[in-house]
């Protein structure tokens, strides 16, 4: 029985660590202000798990999303920022294809592709204001990887603004129309918040940084 | 030779054959589905899944598609989460689709209002859903409603592909009380309408089952049974005098006793729009012909298309609804005109003769101009310009003339939970500074 208890021990071990295996790390990440932007240096490990890389593999895209929270030290929360990168194999071609709304670019194997992806130097951020002299910032970031499409992911993200289609019934015979709000859903949304979404890498926290 | 013929003959056909048995090959830059895997299923049948993917093996696929079909899954609400991965298939371009669903094990509440032609506001605080609770994709629902001019319970049972054929079914029970709007003072002018309703009680329990095809011809068609028991209160509450009615008028007071009615209806139907919430081209249209038996014994013909068109800069949109019900039919089964979900610019309600009308003719014509877009790519805030016309018999007594028109303008607001917020400002033709504002929910039609 105790060694049952043992094996199974070791057991939950292993596959807690291949869970963690699965999502991807930030190794660093480092912000500079520049004029009205901010220069951003990540450097990620683990990215891709198996079941993205067959995505890849198949010619279907993913999509890495980086979630940023600009925040005044210590707590503050200032802003959101998201930039996303979507990679995308041609079988045709074999060749990698990353594309972000800031650049195109293509590698011309997994490995390169790979590279490309974990070590990002020059992400450049807008903020809404400007940053203050003399006030202390820190960049957060978690970073998601999504097979096919982002939208996958923001299933409860964005459900209060996609819900409408779903759960707003259509003009009908009898000339009534309303609504639909799914209570569960809605405390899955409410209490979900603190959640790590599915694929998503733990928050990782820039050293803090001032304007020069 | 003719030996050779039929053996060559007999080859081509086998090979004819083989190539169409095929499967399809990727084309350059084309992904093929070689197989869709779907996992995490524990009670739902596979094939309810698959019922609702718009692509199989052997179809093209792009990311697109997918995102569509994890919509649609998501939206049925039998699971809790939904999402596609891809697995290299055993050739270039040929991808094996991997569908993981997480199910949902437990019912799920609900909060749900709306605006109705016949009940007004109504709110239902808590339902309770049991959808796919047997894993054979199904819509289980329990609900109370209280509203405006309505108050009961209903629960509605829907069976999509019903032993796994391409017909659907539907169970409806119903307990309710509704409030039924009176204009017992008729007088050929529509000033100080507002003073004379009279609100009367009608309460009715009734089930209803119906059968829809899915596919083929049979998706236009669809018919049922209904029973239902129905009995008015013998008295009407006067609107702001406080006041109470119990002498009725003949067409009224000969159907106050309970009746048990029994009835049979064929519908058909169709629906070529391509959006149901937003639609910018397309049509739907249903005729239903309904036969009533029992303690009353009338026939009942509705006729209602909607058309709409992209034209400039808007949809331009037009309702045409016909109804044709016997003499016969008990007061609570006949037709009515006016309000904000009929003829905009008059009371609910406030064109229809006493006893409620047995003709009726109602055309709406909307433009309806995006002025904004959600994120989704559907109009966030729109402008809209309408004009309704209504006839009912009995209208000149009411009204002094046998059609009324009425012109107005609205916007209708995208809002977060509710859905699409309308505001209309309706004017009479014949009377344009007693204009009517309304405030409801979803487009007219």
């Amino acid at each position: 029985m105790r060694r049952l208890k043992k094996f199974y021990f070791l057991f939950s071990l292993l596959l807690a660590a291949a869970a963690t295996a699965q999502t991807p790390r930030v190794i660093s990440i480092l912000a500079q202000p520049a004029g009205d932007s901010l220069i951003v240096s990540v450097q990620l490990a683990d990215i891709f798990s198996q079941k993205i890389v067959n995505t890849i593999r198949s010619g279907l895209p993913a999509v890495i999303r980086f979630d940023f929270r600009l925040v005044e030290a210590p707590e503050r929360e200032l802003q959101q920022m998201a930039h996303s990168l979507r990679v995308l194999y041609d079988l045709w071609s074999d060749r990698y294809r990353l594309q972000s709304n800031q650049r195109a670019s293509i590698a011309a194997s997994f490995a390169e592709m790979e590279k490309l992806c974990t070590k990002i130097d020059t992400l450049t951020l807008k903020p809404r204001r400007r940053l203050v002299l003399e006030k202390t910032y820190q960049l957060r970031l978690q970073v998601t990887v999504i097979p096919i499409s982002a939208k996958q992911d923001q299933q409860l993200r964005d459900w209060l603004e996609v819900a409408g289609a779903a759960e707003e019934s259509a003009p009908g015979e009898e000339g009534a129309a309303g609504f639909r709000l799914n209570l569960n859903r809605l405390f899955s949304f409410l209490g979900g918040k603190k959640e790590k979404p599915f694929g998503a890498s733990e928050w990782a926290v820039s050293p803090p940084f001032r304007v020069q | 030779m003719t030996a050779f013929l039929r053996k060559n003959f007999a080859y081509l056909l086998v090979s004819l054959a083989a190539l169409a048995m095929q499967p399809a090959h990727a084309q350059e830059g084309q992904l093929i589905v070689e197989q869709v895997k779907i996992l995490g299923l524990r009670k739902t049948n596979e094939q309810v899944v698959q019922r609702y993917l718009s692509f199989r093996a052997g179809d093209a696929l792009t990311p697109e598609l997918i995102e569509q079909n994890q919509q649609t899954l998501q939206a049925t609400n039998f699971f809790k989460q939904v999402s596609f991965r891809a697995e290299p298939g055993s050739a270039r371009g040929k991808v094996v689709v991997v569908c993981e669903v997480t199910e949902r094990q437990w019912p799920t509440f609900e909060f749900a209002g709306g605006y109705s032609e016949l009940d007004g506001w109504y709110f239902s605080p808590l339902g309770v859903r049991f959808d796919n609770l047997l894993g054979t994709g199904h819509f289980l629902g329990l609900r109370v409603l209280i509203g405006d001019r309505v108050g009961g319970a209903n629960l509605r049972f829907y069976q999509p592909h019903i032993f796994n054929r391409n017909i659907n079914f539907q169970f409806d029970a119903d307990i309710l009380g509704r409030q039924l709007i009176h204009y017992f003072e008729q007088r050929p002018s529509i000033q100080n309408f507002d003073q004379r309703q009279s609100i009367q009680n009608v309460n009715s329990a009734g089930v209803r089952f119906s059968l829809s095809g899915s596919r083929g011809l049979g998706k236009y068609l669809s018919g049922g049974l209904q029973f239902s028991k129905t009995r008015p209160d013998t008295f009407a509450t006067v609107a702001n005098k406080k006041d109470t009615l119990y002498t009725f008028p003949n067409i009224i007071a000969k159907d106050l006793d309970k009746k048990r009615l029994s009835s049979a209806w064929l519908r058909l139907q169709a629906d070529t729009r391509d959006n149901a919430l937003f639609p910018t081209k397309g049509i739907w249209g249903a005729l239903s012909l309904e036969a009533v038996g029992g303690d009353a014994k009338f026939n009942r013909t509705i006729f209602d298309g909607r058309v709409y068109q992209k034209l400039g800069i808007g949809v331009l949109a037009w309702r045409l609804k016909l109804g044709k019900i016997s003499e016969a039919t008990p007061f609570y089964e006949r037709f009515y005109l006016g309000g904000v979900n009929s003829l905009r610019s008059f009371d609910e309600r406030r064109l229809t003769p006493v006893g409620y009308g047995t003709k009726l003719f109602l055309s709406n014509l909307e433009y309806r101009i995006p002025l904004e877009w959600d994120k989704q790519g559907k109009p966030r805030f729109t402008g809209v310009l309408f004009f309704d016309a209504g006839r009912i018999n009995g209208l000149k007594e009411i009204i002094g003339e046998d059609i009324v028109r009425s012109l107005g303008f609205g916007v209708r607001v995208k809002v977060p939970v509710l859905g699409l917020l309308r505001m209309d400002f309706a004017y009479p033709e014949k009377h344009p500074d007693d204009f009517h504002f309304y405030l409801t929910l979803g487009h007219l039609f």
